[in-house]
């Protein structure tokens, strides 16, 4: 009883204040510590990639054959790779590449996959099935070899990487987004702005796609992991970036001979990859519980 | 009473398609609303009753068109509006509107009420970001007693009588002259279903509104209705003038809903109350003959044959052996 009473006047404070949705869902944000390590996280790893010119000791390109394959010292915290070149300035450089690997093929995908849910959803008939027929071939196809198949044909580049990632991602955005406005299509505001007469585009534009909001928040924050890690597995493969760009999976796939002799130098990219990733996850998560106690209401 | 009717429905039909079995071969059709006539005149509050799932919310949204109707007319201050421009269909929709059922669903979550109480005004081109348009907004509020602080704040931070008070405020933006109001109260509190229920008689009071109450609660129907209209399974049974339908149903059904609303009187306990026998029958399998045979307490051999027909002008009844004896608890009631 004491617990809940103590829970219930602070409410009822917060409730007079002038408060936006968005600023209630980040206070709600904000008392989530996993949450918060994975923001921190992904703050300094952005901050690291915009200053990696000011924060690096070395040139991430600078080629020293003396000093190959060095164990983690004072000169070289990380250690240095099979050319010499100093690890831990090749992975902040790395950082700026993954991160926009991470970030634009998201927005892309994720705009989109909106555009074609809402409309496939709203207008439902023939158009819905055909949308969803071509979602279901891309979602059936496994998608890093799609991604393989495009950068093939594309060529290796960093561009092309996020044109492969966008059409592989596009399609499950569209279906996120259309089964929530299947749900959203038939609530009582909905059908309160057509008794209005409200249009029907004015409808989907100022009703469904704002309640699709925070669910394609979350997605979002699943998605920059999953195509930080599909550019490390190109890379990997080799159709991603190309040498000597260092991004984190070409980092850890020139590394791979050297696995037993030198582990620093596949491990350190390895954590940066797992670290990020991890934190998108965590922040994707507490995101999902900050924007669900509202929309329960 | 003028003699042309502000909404005249005829022969309204609704049919929805059940398919059932594995293989969705078999198909039923449903009749939410099966042939309809209603005629509502300026001025006067009419209400619409009836169980749940008679059709009743399905017959509100066919008048607001918001669903298509599967047959029939619906003609407003003589235009057909199943055939009108859609430029014709907009104007119409600012004279008419509806309020709904449930406050909590039919305001957009994230919406202040700013926004909700200008969208009807944009949709029809009456928006502009000045002075006046802020007034207006306050204006509305003020019919529905809320204040100024209202305007910013979010449909969570209301409870549920002040979000049926923001539909209604939002519903009288485009100032309509008709209202139809889909059980506005059925969602809330008996305190607050008392001054929602004020707040609209006073709306009508001053702008001479005319409301289509649909509700199944009939304590309400008495107070505010000049006339009712008694639904079951997509007909109308019996309508008429309130005051003789409360006094005395013809059609056992309405006589039955009478007498199952509880009366706040200790006297009146152990009063002769009529009951039901038997069951609902399936809207998917409505008996040939009378809808109401399966439960009706005086079913002849008749009823199960032939479906009787509405009949009557001022109070008509669809029956073939009409009631006639007055009510005798419910009137001595009030007075």
């Amino acid at each position: 009883m004491a617990g809940k009473g103590r829970n219930c006047v602070p409410r009822a404070l917060r409730q007079k204040v002038r408060a936006g949705l968005w600023q209630e869902t980040i206070s709600r944000f904000g008392e989530n510590s996993m949450a918060m390590v994975g923001f921190y996280v992904i703050a300094a790893v952005a901050i690291v990639a915009i200053f990696a010119p000011l924060i690096s000791f070395h040139d991430p390109y600078e080629i020293n054959l003396r000093q190959r394959l060095l164990l983690p010292s004072g000169a070289h915290i990380l250690g240095t790779d099979a050319f010499g070149r100093d690890m831990l300035s090749r992975i902040i450089y790395g950082a700026r590449i993954s991160l926009l690997v991470g970030l634009i093929p998201s927005f892309i995908s994720i705009g989109i996959g909106s555009a074609v849910g809402v409309t496939s959803g709203y207008l439902g008939g023939k158009i819905d099935f055909i949308l969803m027929r071509v979602a279901d071939i891309v979602i059936a196809f496994p998608s890093l070899l799609l991604a393989m198949v495009i950068m093939y044909t594309l060529g290796a580049g960093l561009s092309n990487i996020f044109i492969a990632l966008s059409f592989v991602g596009w399609a499950e955005a569209a279906r996120v987004v259309r089964s929530q406005v299947l749900s959203l299509r038939e609530q009582g505001f909905v059908e309160a702005a057509k008794a209005m007469g409200v249009r029907r585009r004015a409808i989907m534009a100022r009703h469904i796609f704002p309640n699709c909001l925070p669910s394609l928040v979350v997605l979002f924050t699943l998605k920059v992991p999953e195509f930080i890690l599909a550019e490390a597995s190109l890379s990997f493969l080799g159709v991603g970036a190309q040498p000597p760009v260092p991004s984190w999976g070409l980092l850890v796939s020139q590394g791979k001979e050297f696995i037993f002799s030198a582990p620093w130098v596949v491990a350190f990219p390895g954590g940066a990859i797992f670290l990020v990733a991890l934190a998108f996850n965590f922040v994707g998560d507490g995101l999902r519980e900050a924007l669900d106690p509202y929309l329960k209401r | 009473m003028n003699d042309l009717p502000l909404l005249r429905v005829r022969n309204l039909r609704k049919s929805f398609l059940s398919k059932s079995g594995i293989f969705k071969r078999r198909r039923i059709t449903v009749y939410a609303v099966d042939g309809i006539d209603l005629d509502i005149y300026k001025g006067k509050t009419y209400a619409l009753v009836g169980e749940s799932g008679c059709g009743k919310s399905t017959l509100a949204r066919l008048i607001m068109r918001l669903v298509e109707p599967t047959g029939g007319s619906i003609s407003y201050r003589g235009k057909n509006l199943l055939s009108v421009s859609a430029k014709e269909m907009s104007a119409i929709r600012k004279s008419m509107q509806i309020i709904f059922q449930n406050p909590y669903a039919s305001l957009d979550p994230r919406m202040s009420v700013r926004e909700a109480l200008a969208e009807p005004l944009k949709a029809h081109g009456l928006w502009n970001e000045d002075e006046e348009s802020e007034k207006e907004l306050l204006h509305l509020l003020g019919l529905v007693g809320l204040d100024e602080e209202a305007l910013d704040r979010y449909p969570h931070q209301f409870s549920g009588g002040q979000r049926q008070r923001i539909c209604i405020a939002r519903a009288l933006a485009l100032r309509p002259e008709f209202l139809v109001c889909d059980e506005p109260l059925s969602a809330l509190d008996l305190s607050i279903q008392a001054q929602i229920l004020n707040l609209l008689m006073e709306l009508q009071e001053r702008f001479g509104f005319t409301y289509l109450f649909i509700t199944h609660d009939l304590s309400v129907v008495r107070h505010i209705a000049d006339r009712v209209f008694v639904m079951l399974l997509g007909k109308i049974v019996e309508a008429g003038g309130a005051e003789e339908i409360f006094d005395s149903p013809h059609h056992p059904y309405t006589h039955l809903l009478l007498s199952a609303v509880p009366v706040l009187d200790p006297r009146a306990r152990g009063r002769s109350r009529l009951l039901p026998v038997g069951e609902i029958p399936s809207p998917l399998e409505i008996p040939p003959g009378c809808r109401f045979q399966t439960r009706c307490p005086f079913v002849k051999d008749l009823c199960k044959v032939e479906e009787p027909l509405l009949d009557g002008n001022v109070h008509a009844v669809a029956c073939h052996f009409p009631l006639n004896q007055k009510r005798r608890t419910a009137s001595k009631r009030n007075e």
